[in-house]
């Protein structure tokens, strides 16, 4: 702009000067005249283009003072702040490991943002972040577990992502996963969840013992399960068919929902404010699952203390030879017992089977004091490079599409069968901001079956009645 | 000389009395002000809170919004109808009173058997009281963890010795059957309650004089009638108390039932105090879960009162 000016001011100096002389020698007679004249243009030029060269001059000065200012407070540190960051810890070691990489190259890259970590178990994670909440100390941001942030969110306690994801240009994140699970895990037609996976559990199986079995694919029905399991199973070995988890936990709960949505139930009715499971499907898929302990016996007696823990150790341990997870169990299950992983293979649940999938993510806390720089942790945590690497190191499905894609994760074998089988999924039932306080009770009905205190009919029913409590007073006080 | 000489004293102040008493009482008061600031900061204001929130529908809100994160609405008695009509909060009752029952019963059989042994003249007795100390320093947390590696099915201790009784019997789910969850949960339980029945009941033993016992021989008494006519009566207010703490504290127990069964399976180990937790964090109704806790509160006052008044009479 500067060099425009210059030129721009001699050229046309000069050309006018030029201009004016000849106009001026065409009107005068007297050369002499003219010659003097144009001497006089000359030196004015001149004297001009002085004062342009000095005006530029001191135009150049006062660019470089800017600079240098400018410069200055680009150097200048920001304020420093600190970014409480909140996980949950299934396994200790690689996801521990990967975490803390992907946090330091995100504090390298951000001097002035400290992150202060803090984990919790599984198991406790949400009733933490919630009494963290009501305390008025909870983290900025947290990584939380499918399902659970609808209730943080109806609880106001999670900020909404959108505006900060224009802001920062990221919105091509939610772009990149399936729209139905996007679409389900919003609240109020607000993002609060930015993904960094997705779960679902597929049948996982040991084919090392399946094939020695006699067995070289998986079953393909119940019917398969029960006679593959009964042939597996060995008490005096304690050997088990199928790994059946009966805890009282959200990892053991979905499970066992999941037979009775595969044999054709609904959870809820169509404005989810009305449970109806008590149906045929629902009663076929929960005496199914009972009866893989209580009458095929090849689940492990027990099966109602039985934890995901439980169960991923006994499968590492050939112990169990069936179960239902995420490609990222199998992977836990190699730092107990190597070789876990390869002798493990993801393929579909018998027939029928009708899966269902959550996003998994990070969210913000309302009350986060740093909303910009903790976006920048979620948006950094969420980015592809580092959802790549997490992914790689974790077997964790990704949500996103071009995460899924990236050439690192095609050599990872699980990944790719999961990713297979993920085409299949639907949304999940279960996002239902009342689907916690429904699931104490699905536990109980759980624990009842197995335990044989109720009949699978009576304890579907229950179930349902308890439910229904909770929806009609949920929608009497939101009406 | 010998004289005695009268002093006039000064007429008695009254008024001056009466400043000098008040300011000796507010001294007095300043010097337990801290303790009961404390008190009143631990114990009274939550109390009266957790009755406020009972007669109040609760809901959850950023602190910013309403005081400590809870918008309330007063709804008169209906939590207590709500929780009195709740079939899971009798059946929560009914669990605290068999567990209760059974610490305090077990504690105080197995605690006063162990206060008479250690009471006797015997080899290292010092060292043995100090032994029998240990449950109760242990954090019921870590005893819970304990005893719940000891149930465990297929590496638990209990089991490996019952294999070896009975090689070909099935191993035993002590915490995955609802009738034997609930025998496991106070077995652990008493086992951590007794080293407290042990203290208070020695120390009662030890108070009682030996010439009552003597007196008893010479009069003809057995053993049996020592115990019941010497014993017994000399250590009953002792019993009293400790019985009572023991109930108190077992009629609260949350920490060894969640660690060992979260209340399962089913609801077979669902204490109240578990049931309050539930329905606070998971079903996040505080206003429930507040009158339960003043429903416990009060069943424990009369309890006390009755129990202190019928027993401590004799």
């Amino acid at each position: 702009m500067r060099n425009a000016t210059k030129l721009t001011r001699r050229s046309l100096l000069r050309l006018g000067a030029l201009g004016g002389v000849a106009l001026f020698a065409a009107c005068q007679p007297k050369v002499v005249e003219v010659t003097t004249v144009v001497e006089k243009v000359v030196k004015e030029t001149v004297e001009v283009e002085k004062v342009v060269k000095e005006a530029v001059e001191v135009e150049k000065e006062v660019t470089r003072v800017v600079e240098k200012v400018v410069e200055k407070a680009v150097a200048a540190p920001k304020q420093k702040v600190t970014v409480r960051w909140y996980d949950f810890k299934l396994s200790e070691k690689p996801s521990d490991a990967v975490v803390q990489g992907i946090l330091q190259r995100f504090r390298e890259a951000n001097p002035h943002i400290e992150v202060k970590e803090e984990s919790v178990s599984w198991g406790d994670h949400l009733k933490k972040l919630v009494t963290m909440v009501q305390g008025g100390d909870p983290p900025d941001v947290a990584r939380i577990a499918p399902g659970d942030y609808l209730a943080l969110a109806a609880i106001g306690a999670l900020l909404p992502v959108t505006g900060l994801a224009r802001k920062y240009g990221v919105e091509n994140i939610w772009g990149q996963c399936p729209p139905s699970l996007v679409a389900d895990a919003r609240y109020n037609n607000l993002d609060y969840l930015m993904p960094d996976g997705t779960s679902s559990d597929v049948g996982t199986y040991n084919m090392k013992i399946l094939r020695e079995a006699g067995f070289e694919a998986p079953p393909a029905t119940w019917e398969e399960l029960v006679e593959f399991g009964q042939k597996v199973t060995d008490p005096a070995k304690d050997q088990w068919g199928w790994g059946l988890m009966g805890a009282r936990q959200q990892s053991c709960s979905r499970r066992a929902l999941q037979w009775c949505l595969d044999a054709g139930a609904q959870l809820f009715n169509e404005d989810g404010t009305k449970c109806v499971i008590n149906s045929a499907e629902g009663l076929k898929g929960l005496k199914f699952w009972g009866d893989l302990e209580l009458e095929y016996k090849i689940a492990p007696p027990g099966s109602v203390s039985a934890d995901f823990q439980s169960i991923m150790t006994a499968y590492a341990q050939d112990r169990v030879v069936m179960w239902e997870g995420g490609p990222n169990n199998p992977k836990m299950g190699e730092e107990l017992v190597p070789g876990t992983i390869e002798k493990t293979s993801l393929a579909a649940k018998p027939e029928p089977w009708k899966p269902v999938a959550g996003l998994n993510g990070v969210v913000l806390l309302a009350q986060t004091a740093y909303p910009d720089e903790s976006f920048q942790l979620a948006s950094h945590w969420c980015s592809k490079e580092a959802n790549v690497e997490w992914c790689m190191e974790t077997f964790s499905t990704p949500a996103r599409d071009d995460v899924a894609k990236d050439d690192k994760l095609r050599g990872a074998r699980l990944l790719a069968e999961h990713a297979v089988l993920m085409s299949r999924c639907g949304p999940d039932p279960k996002q239902h901001v009342k689907w916690p306080e429904m699931n104490e009770f699905w536990s109980d009905a759980m624990a009842a079956v197995l335990t044989k205190q109720k009949t699978a009919a009576r304890a579907l029913e229950d179930f349902e009645v308890e439910s229904n409590k909770i929806l009609d007073k949920w929608v009497a006080e939101t009406k | 000389m010998g004289e005695r000489v009268r002093v006039a004293s000064a007429p008695y102040d009254m008024a001056a009395g009466r400043q000098r008493k008040r300011v000796e009482r507010l001294k007095e008061y300043a010097f337990i002000l801290p303790a009961l600031s404390l008190l009143g900061l631990i114990i009274f204001f939550p109390t009266v809170w957790a009755i406020s929130l009972s007669f109040n529908q609760v809901t959850l809100v950023p602190p910013t919004q309403a005081f400590m994160g809870f918008e309330l609405k007063p709804v008169g008695l209906s939590n207590y109808v709500e929780a009195l009509g709740d079939p899971l909060f009798w059946r929560a009752s009914l669990n605290t009173i068999i567990f209760c029952g059974a610490t305090v019963i077990g504690s105080f059989l197995g605690g006063f058997l162990l206060a008479i042994l250690l009471n006797q003249e015997i080899k290292g007795q010092a060292a043995w009281r100090v032994l029998m100390l240990l449950p109760w320093v242990i954090a019921p947390v870590v005893t819970a963890t304990i005893w719940r590696w000891m149930y465990e099915p297929r590496y638990g201790v209990l089991n490996d010795l019952w294999k070896r009784i009975a090689p070909n019997a099935d191993q035993i789910l002590w915490l995955a059957r609802p009738g034997l969850a609930m025998a496991s949960v106070s077995v652990a339980s008493i086992w951590a309650r007794i080293p407290f029945m042990v203290v208070m009941l020695l120390a009662g033993l030890q108070a009682i004089p030996q010439e009552q016992y003597e007196a008893a021989a010479v009069d003809g008494a057995s053993a049996w009638g020592r115990f019941v006519h010497v014993t017994i009566p000399h250590v009953r207010p002792v019993i009293v108390v400790a019985t009572i703490l023991e109930t108190i504290w077992s009629f609260r127990s949350f920490d060894i039932i969640q660690v060992l069964t979260g209340g399962g399976p089913g609801r077979a180990t669902d204490v109240l105090s578990t049931h309050v937790y539930k329905t606070s964090f998971t079903f996040f109704q505080f206003g429930p879960s507040s009158a339960i806790s003043v429903l416990m509160m009060l069943f424990l006052l009369i309890f006390t009162v009755i129990y202190t008044r019928n027993l401590g009479r004799d």
